[in-house]
């Protein structure tokens, strides 16, 4: 009941901050950008023609009327029309899996790593601690591009070259395949993020039920057997695996990327506990040091890092496009970078709406997190904001 | 203080970068631009006359990158400025005068946090607008842009605290109106904090633009990501293969000065915030 009267508060300020963000978003990109979609047709045509076709089109109405008929069809499901002459949200629809798989793995990934690291350096302080921390301070400032770029050098030339092509060829499986590459990759998406909520879910009953911490580990060998078993289950397992493969370089981006912050943030919110007297009172029970390190100085520390995880999303999803198009990933990033080549504003504008609901929802998800984990949430509630 | 020395050092490259260019450099050959040496094959590997080596156009790969580093403290110091300042404000206002007010402009920074700003700074820099867009105007719309979003709730947090200290009790009993309230002790305490957001902007908009310029809407300048997406674009003739002796200089520059204000940025902290001194 708490929860729910939590989620359904969230949701409403959420929503009315999304609201904003479109409002911003298209305020925004009309004062800022010179001309609109008519200046693409102006070739030729007199000043009056031209103002006709703007008229025509609608452009020279005042500027709230045209949000409302944009936010009217963007709510429809009408994201524009591609130069090409095709649907965007067709596009959008497809390009959605691909950023998701690597987001959401390379993000765990880094998450896992990240911790481990930031609370063995805050833990024990010495030479090579320093060494993982200036190495967490050039990865979170680091050049995505460049990273990428010297990633794909590095892998594909590995993977290519010297014949460790696990999958077989690629192109011959796809040219048999009755389903496309789309399709894999949304059903792949959708089952994994079930597979992730029933055993989080799961994680969570056995813990209330039978007072036991399921290891981490544990959680994330189960997700990944239960996906690979239930893609076998449906007849997609050798996409899967080769898109996973083509996936596996990506992904390794993303965490490399993300990784340095976490660490960095985990170090920060554990700086200090070393000397806290509930840490000397674990340490004198005789708790052993890992667990003291992990269960009683760390427990905080993830608290901080699922709220600053919250601030800095829009930076990780930047590195995510950096990295989508510098390996040409199919994904959401790859396909407004080809829109802003293009000068296909109104496609543009409907990627960047859907990247700030995506933003919005993981950070809602992050919330509600932070309130199970939390439960002195509630107080925070009463603020206006989160 | 290993911040400090890297920040000094890149002050240092600006400042040489003219001096060197036509006193110990021959014009043509290591101008930043044009320059192009006949002498050797391009693009080279790192040679006694060209320490980074040369692109595949042939312009040397240190001169291009020397002559980088003005752009980038230009954005870098307009962004601070600009984040500092909208921040600041944001934050002021809204503790201040609480209720509604707070409220609404609470609203605007989620709102603008959702927006990934160097995403938008590339939408913005394509088309036409793109050769208008100097390093003054990049710094000052990525500033308003991270100065109402992550900045404005940080600095808000902190603001609140202020507010609810003993000394605002005191400093109103005492007398004082808003404006003395709101100059002389919340803005006053506001600062340091202040002051760290700026170094952790630059770090985000440097880092913005060269994810900007390396997708090549700014490539009517040098700047370190143009550097990069020239070095990608144009590569080797002969081989088709990237020239990484042009692209790795310019892309560690830019994390080694984003870097600087980051370790500066954590030294400022020990000192802004007494609860973190004490370790």
């Amino acid at each position: 009941m708490r929860i729910a009267r939590f989620v359904a508060r969230r949701v409403g300020t959420g929503l009315l901050s999304l609201l904003l963000f479109l409002f911003i978003l298209f305020v925004l990109i009309e004062v800022l950008i010179p001309g609109d979609v008519a200046s693409l047709l102006r070739l030729g045509l007199t000043n009056d023609e031209f103002q006709d076709v703007r008229d025509g089109l609608g452009l020279t109405r005042p500027l709230p009327v045209r949000f409302l008929i944009w936010l009217g069809n963007f709510l429809s499901g009408d994201y524009a029309t591609t130069s090409f002459g095709r649907r965007a949200s067709r596009h959008i629809f497809d390009a959605l899996p691909p950023t998701v798989i690597v987001f959401v793995i390379g993000l765990a990934i880094a998450y896992v790593l990240g911790g481990y690291l930031g609370r063995f350096t805050s833990w024990r302080p010495g030479r090579l601690s320093q060494g993982i921390t200036m190495g967490a301070v050039l990865a979170y400032t680091a050049f995505p591009a460049f990273l990428a770029y010297l990633l794909n050098f590095f892998f594909l030339d590995l993977f290519h070259t010297r014949r460790l092509n696990w999958v077989g060829n690629h192109g011959l499986l796809w040219a048999h395949a009755d389903v496309t590459e789309s399709v894999v990759m949304l059903r792949m998406t959708l089952t994994f993020l079930a597979v992730v909520g029933f055993v989080g879910l799961g994680a969570v009953h056995v813990r209330k039920r039978h007072r036991l911490r399921p290891s981490r580990l544990l959680g994330a060998l189960a997700v990944a057997a239960l996906s690979v078993g239930v893609w076998w289950a449906m007849g997609i397992g050798r996409f899967a695996a080769d898109i996973l493969f083509r996936a596996a370089v990506p992904i390794l981006g993303m965490a490399l990327l993300s990784m340095g912050e976490f660490v960095l943030i985990t170090q920060t919110a554990m700086a200090g506990t070393t000397g806290e007297d509930y840490v000397l009172t674990a340490h004198a029970k005789g708790v052993k040091p890992r667990l003291v390190r992990d269960d009683h100085a760390g427990r905080n520390a993830v608290l901080v890092v699922l709220s600053r995880l919250a601030v800095s999303l829009p930076y990780l999803l930047t590195g995510l496009v950096v990295i989508e198009t510098a390996m040409s990933w199919p994904g959401l990033g790859s396909f407004m970078f080809d829109a802003v080549q293009t000068q296909d504003l109104p496609v543009v504008m409907s990627s960047l709406a859907i990247i700030g609901i995506m933003t919005l929802a993981v950070r809602i998800a992050l919330d509600i997190a932070h309130m199970i984990l939390d439960p002195r949430i509630e107080v925070m509630v009463e603020e206006p904001m989160l | 203080m290993v911040g400090l020395v890297i920040v000094a050092l890149f002050g240092l490259a600006t400042l040489i970068h003219p001096l060197l260019f036509g006193r110990v450099w021959a014009t043509g050959i290591y101008d930043p631009l044009t320059g192009f040496d006949p002498r050797i094959a391009h693009p080279s590997p790192p040679h006694r006359w060209h320490w980074f080596g040369t692109d595949s156009l042939g312009r040397d790969v240190l001169s291009m990158m020397l002559a980088g580093t003005r752009p980038t403290w230009v954005l870098a110091m307009s962004a601070a400025i600009v984040t500092a300042i909208v921040a600041t404000a944001v934050a002021a206002v809204g503790a201040f005068f609480g209720g509604l007010t707070d409220r609404l402009l609470g609203r605007f920074s989620d709102a603008f946090l959702l927006i990934p700003a160097p995403i938008f700074m590339v939408v913005i820099g394509s088309g036409e607008f793109s050769a208008r867009i100097g390093p003054v105007t990049f710094g000052v719309v990525y500033g308003i842009l991270a100065g109402a979003g992550a900045g404005a709730i940080v600095l808000r947090s902190h603001a609140l605290k202020i507010m609810a200290s003993p000394f605002m009790d005191a400093a109103r009993v005492a007398g004082g109106g808003s404006w003395h309230l709101v100059s002389r002790h919340l803005l006053a305490h506001l600062y340091p904090f202040a002051v760290l957001f700026m170094m952790l902007s630059v770090v985000g908009a440097v880092v913005a633009e060269g994810f900007a310029s390396w997708f090549g809407q700014t490539a009517t300048r040098l700047t370190w990501g143009t550097i990069v997406y020239l070095g990608v674009t144009f590569r080797n003739p002969a081989t088709g293969a990237i020239a990484w002796n042009a692209i790795a200089p310019p892309a560690v520059a830019l994390s080694l000065f984003a870097a600087a204000f980051y370790l500066m940025a954590v030294g400022l902290r020990r000192i802004a915030d007494p609860r973190a001194r004490a370790d």
